[in-house]
C-alpha cells in the first residue's frame, strides 16, 4: 500500500505480511511513516494505492473500509484511555460478555485498578489497561504505536516482555511500531526497518543486525563502523587481517566491512600496532574507543573496563567475532 | 477522498444566519452614499474622544495593577487577583447609574457626608467611568504578559547595573506592550460598543444617538448610524487582529517581597479603584435599599430576566456545537467560527435595531420573546462556542479513533465518547451566556415585547423616571448575577483559552 498527505507520498508501496501469531516491529527515524502505516491499517488514515486485507475483509483507496468494520485492536502512543470511564468500563467498552475483560484485567494484573478512573493511574497501568482493552476486544490483528515511549525506562524493559508474552498467549498478530531499535529487535519475530517511507528490509531482528541490506540499516540499528578491505571468495583482507565476510548485494573486489564495537579487541601496544587511539568514554562497565588504524578509518570498539589506554597511545586491533561480517561495495 | 467534515453544513448555516443582522443593516440603510455624511462629525468626535479616554485611563490603571498582581507576593495573592479583576463581571451601566446619582449637587454624597462634589455628567465623567469598569481587560492582558517574561532577563539587566524602575521602562515594559496594546483595544472596542454608561451621563456617542433616532422612529437614520459605528469597530477589531502577542519562552516570574508598609501602601493605592468601582454601587444600592426598601418593585421583572436568559442559554448550545467543532476541523472552519464571533463585535444596541427591523419586516416575529432570544442567542454565540470548543480541544484526536477501532460507529462514538466528555464545556458555555443576558440592557431595551419589563430595563426606566430608590433590589440582583458571572469565569479560567487569569506559577 501507500499513503499520501495531500500531494506528498509517505508511505512508498509497503508490501508486508504477518504470519498467525507473528510480531513484526517497524522501526525508523522520526518522520519515517511508522504511525503513519499503523493508521492506514486501522483505517483512520485513506490509502493511495494497494490494498489491506485481513480476514473477511479487503481494503483498497476505492474501497475503503470503516476502522469500526476492521476488527482490529490498537494501543495508542498516549494511551488513549476514556477519562469519563472507570477501567472496567473502558476495557468492557463495546462487549456484552464480560469474561474476556476479566480475563485481561487479571492476566495483566489491574484486576484491583478496576474501578479507577484513568487519569489517576500511573503510565505503566494505563499502558496495561490499553492493552487489556485493545485484546478484550478480540481483535485479527493488534497494532501497538510507541507503546513504551512514553514510560520510564527502568519500566521498559519489564513491559517488553510482558507485553510480548500476552500477544503470544493470545495468538494475535501485531504490527509493533517503535523509534527504539533495542525495542526493535528484542520484541519483534521480526523487524522491518523503515526510512524516508520505504521499508528498507524486513527479516529476523539478527539478520537484520548482522547482514543490513544497506548502510542506513546498519547505522540505524546500533553503532556501526566502516573498514576499506578487498573480497575475494568469503574473505576480505582488510588492515585489521582477513576475516570472513559475507557480501551484501553481490558485493566483491574493493569493499567496506561492516564492524560492530563488539566485533574487535584493542590492547596496549607501544611502538607497534595498527593504529591509535584517538578518544576514550568511560560507560561503566566499558570502555568504548575510538581509533584511527593507519589506513585511514576509523572504527569504534568497546572493551572490558579494566582494559584502560590513553588517548595517543599506540594499539593493536583484531577483529574478535566469530560471524561473518557484512561487506559492502565501496561507494 | 476529501469530505467536507460533518460539522460544516450546520456551522455554515449558523454562520450565515450571524451575518444576517448586518445584511439586514444594509438593506435598511438605503443608499451608500448617505452612509457617511459629515454631519456626524461631532458624534464622530465625541465616540472617539471616549473611546481614546477609556482606553488611556484603563492604560494607566491597567498597567501598575498588572505589574502588582504579577510580580508583588501580597498576602491573600489571588484575593487582590479577583477583586481588581471583578469590575470586568459589572456592567458599566450599574457604575455609572450609581456614579450619576452619587456625584453632583443634591447626589447622594452631598446626602450622606454634606460634601458637594462637581457632577460627574460629560466626557470626562462617562471616561472615568468606563476606565473603571475596562482597566480589567488590560490588567488581564497585560499580567499575562508579564508573567510569560522569564525573570532572569531582569536579573540580567540589575547585573549589568541597571536599577528596578530602569529595568521597567527598557527591559519589562518593551516585551510588554503587545500585551499592554491588546489589553488598550478590547477596552475601546467595550467604550465603543457600550450604550448604558454615554446615555447616562449623557455623551453624545454613536450608541446613545442611534437609540435616540430608534425612539424618534427614524430606524433607517438608526441603521446608517449603526453601520458608521460597525465601521469603526472593524476598525479597531482589525486593530486589535494585528497586535499579536508572542508568548516567550516561559521561565520563572519576578517575585518580589514588600514589606509591611509596603503593602499598606499598596493597599493605599488601590483602595481608591476598588472603592469607585465595587465599593460605590453596594454602598449606593444598599443606601436605597435601606432608605426606600424594597416597595414598588414587581419581583416579575426578575422572573421575566431569568425566563428570557434561561432559554437564551438552553438554544444556544444547539447552534455553537457545530461550530466550535467545525472551527477545530480545519481553516474553513475557522473562518465559519469567525463570522460567528460578529455578534460579540455587533454592539446591543446596533444588534437590537437589525432585529427590531426584522420584526417589522417578519411580521410573526414583532414583538416576540423569541426575537429577543434571537439576539441574545446571536450576541453571546461566541461565548457558548469559545467554551465549548476550550473543553472539546482537550478531547484528545486518539480518543475518537481508539473507539472507532474498537468497533464503534460515528454515531455511538459521539454518543458514548464526544458528547459526555463536551458537556462541561456545553454547560459552562449555557450558564455564561445566561449570565450575561440576564444583565443585557440596549438589546433588551428595543426588543423586550411590551410589558416584558426585565430587571435590565427596570433599572434604565428608574433612571429615566428619576425614582432612584425603586433602582434598589434590581440594581442588586444584578450585581448578584455579575458576582455568579465572576465565579463562573473564575472556574473555567484553568481551561479557558487565553486563560486571562492564568497563572504560569501553578
Amino acid at each position: 500500500m501507500s499513503v499520501d498527505y495531500g500531494s506528498t507520498r509517505v508511505v512508498h508501496e509497503l508490501d508486508l505480511q504477518l504470519a498467525r501469531d507473528e510480531i513484526v516491529t517497524l522501526v525508523g527515524p522520526t518522520g519515517c511513516g511508522k504511525t503513519t502505516i499503523l493508521h492506514a491499517v486501522a483505517g483512520l488514515v485513506p490509502i493511495a494505492a494497494g490494498s489491506i486485507a485481513l480476514g473477511a475483509w479487503t481494503a483498497t483507496p476505492e474501497r475503503p473500509v470503516p476502522p469500526e468494520k476492521r476488527n482490529v485492536g490498537m494501543v495508542f502512543q498516549d494511551f488513549a484511555l476514556f477519562p469519563h470511564l472507570t477501567v472496567e468500563e473502558n476495557v468492557r467498552f463495546r462487549l456484552d460478555d464480560p469474561a474476556p475483560a476479566h480475563h485481561w484485567l487479571e492476566r495483566l494484573g489491574i484486576e484491583p485498578l478496576r474501578r479507577a478512573q484513568p487519569g489517576r493511574l500511573s503510565g505503566g497501568q494505563k499502558q496495561r489497561v490499553a492493552l487489556a482493552r485493545a485484546l478484550a476486544h478480540g481483535p485479527s490483528l493488534l497494532l501497538l504505536d510507541e507503546p513504551l515511549s512514553n514510560l520510564d525506562a527502568a519500566l521498559k524493559d519489564s513491559l517488553r516482555r510482558e507485553i510480548r508474552g500476552a500477544l503470544k498467549s493470545a495468538g494475535v498478530p501485531a504490527l509493533w511500531v517503535t523509534h527504539d531499535q533495542g525495542e526493535a529487535l528484542s520484541v519483534g519475530d521480526r523487524v522491518g526497518v523503515l526510512y524516508d517511507g520505504r521499508l528498507q528490509q524486513v527479516d529476523t531482528p539478527e539478520r537484520c543486525f548482522c547482514e543490513p541490506a544497506n548502510r542506513f540499516v546498519a547505522g540505524f540499528l546500533g553503532d556501526a563502523s566502516f573498514v576499506p578491505g578487498h573480497l575475494a571468495a568469503g574473505t576480505a583482507v582488510t588492515a585489521l587481517g582477513s576475516v570472513p565476510a559475507t557480501p551484501i548485494h553481490g558485493a566483491r573486489g574493493d569493499v567496506d566491512v561492516l564492524l560492530r564495537p563488539d566485533d574487535c579487541s584493542l590492547s596496549r601496544a607501544a611502538g607497534g600496532g595498527n593504529g591509535e587511539v584517538r578518544t576514550a568514554q568511560y560507560e561503566g562497565g566499558t570502555w568504548l574507543y575510538t581509533a584511527a588504524l593507519d589506513d585511514g578509518a576509523v572504527v569504534r570498539v568497546r572493551t572490558s573496563h579494566e582494559n584502560r589506554v590513553e588517548p595517543g597511545e599506540r594499539v593493536s586491533l583484531a577483529v574478535t567475532s566469530a560471524h561473518p561480517l557484512a561487506a559492502f561495495a565501496r561507494l | 477522498m476529501t469530505r467536507w467534515p460533518l460539522s460544516y453544513l450546520p456551522a455554515l448555516v449558523v454562520a450565515l444566519v450571524a451575518v444576517l443582522p448586518v445584511a439586514v443593516l444594509f438593506n435598511l440603510a438605503g443608499s451608500p452614499q448617505e452612509l457617511f455624511d459629515t454631519r456626524n462629525l461631532a458624534l464622530v468626535l465625541d465616540t472617539l474622544l471616549l473611546t481614546g479616554f477609556t482606553a488611556l485611563g484603563a492604560v494607566l490603571i491597567g498597567v501598575p495593577l498588572a505589574l502588582l498582581t504579577a510580580w508583588v507576593r501580597l498576602p491573600l495573592g489571588r484575593l487582590w487577583l479577583i477583586v481588581l479583576a471583578a469590575p470586568l463581571a459589572l456592567p458599566s451601566y450599574i457604575g455609572a447609574f450609581t456614579v450619576y446619582a452619587a456625584f453632583g449637587p443634591g447626589g447622594e454624597i452631598e446626602n450622606v457626608f454634606g460634601l458637594t462634589t462637581p457632577s460627574a455628567r460629560g466626557l470626562a465623567g462617562a471616561s472615568v467611568v468606563m476606565a473603571l469598569y475596562t482597566y480589567p481587560f488590560v490588567l488581564l492582558t497585560t499580567r499575562a504578559a508579564l508573567l510569560g517574561q522569564d525573570a532572569s532577563l531582569i536579573q540580567a539587566a540589575r547585573t549589568l547595573g541597571l536599577g528596578l524602575p530602569q529595568c521597567l521602562w527598557r527591559v519589562v515594559l518593551p516585551r510588554a506592550v503587545n500585551g499592554i496594546a491588546a489589553g488598550a483595544l478590547l477596552a475601546a472596542l467595550y467604550a465603543l460598543s457600550d450604550f448604558g454608561t454615554p446615555a447616562i451621563m449623557g455623551v453624545d456617542t454613536f450608541t446613545r444617538m442611534i437609540y435616540v433616532e430608534y425612539n424618534a422612529f427614524g430606524l433607517s437614520q438608526a441603521a446608517m448610524l449603526s453601520l458608521q459605528l460597525l465601521a469603526i469597530v472593524g476598525l479597531v477589531l482589525y486593530l486589535e487582529s494585528r497586535v499579536a502577542v508572542t508568548r516567550e519562552r516561559p521561565g520563572r516570574s519576578l517575585t518580589l517581597w514588600p514589606g509591611r508598609w509596603q503593602v499598606a501602601l499598596l493597599l493605599l493605592g488601590v483602595a481608591p479603584v476598588v472603592l469607585l468601582a465595587l465599593g460605590l454601587p453596594l454602598a449606593v444600592f444598599g443606601l436605597w435599599l435601606v432608605r426606600d426598601g424594597s416597595g414598588g418593585f414587581d419581583p416579575v421583572t426578575a422572573w421575566h430576566s431569568i425566563q428570557a436568559s434561561l432559554l437564551a442559554a438552553a438554544i444556544v448550545v444547539v447552534p455553537a456545537f457545530p461550530v466550535a467543532w467545525a472551527a477545530m476541523q480545519g481553516r474553513l472552519g475557522q473562518l465559519m467560527e469567525r463570522v460567528t464571533y460578529l455578534g460579540f463585535g455587533i454592539p446591543g444596541i446596533v444588534m437590537g435595531t437589525a432585529l427590531v427591523y426584522l420584526g417589522l419586516k417578519l411580521s410573526f416575529l414583532y414583538q416576540t420573546l423569541a426575537l429577543l432570544v434571537a439576539a441574545y442567542v446571536l450576541r453571546f454565540l461566541p461565548l457558548a462556542v469559545g467554551s465549548i470548543r476550550a473543553t472539546a480541544e482537550t478531547l484528545d484526536a486518539s480518543l475518537v479513533n481508539a473507539a472507532r477501532v474498537l468497533g464503534a460507529g460515528p454515531a455511538e462514538v459521539f454518543r458514548r465518547i464526544t458528547l459526555p466528555l463536551t458537556r462541561r464545556g456545553m454547560i459552562a458555555g449555557a450558564a455564561l451566556v445566561f449570565l450575561e443576558a440576564m444583565r443585557e440592557l440596549p438589546a433588551t431595551l428595543l426588543l423586550a415585547p411590551t410589558d416584558f419589563e426585565t430587571l435590565a430595563t427596570y433599572l434604565w426606566r428608574v433612571y429615566e423616571a428619576g425614582y432612584f430608590g425603586r433602582a434598589a433590589v434590581p440594581g442588586l440582583l444584578l450585581i448578584l448575577v455579575s458576582g455568579f458571572g465572576l465565579a463562573l469565569m473564575l472556574a473555567g479560567e484553568r481551561r479557558a483559552e487565553f486563560g486571562v487569569f492564568g497563572d504560569n506559577r501553578a
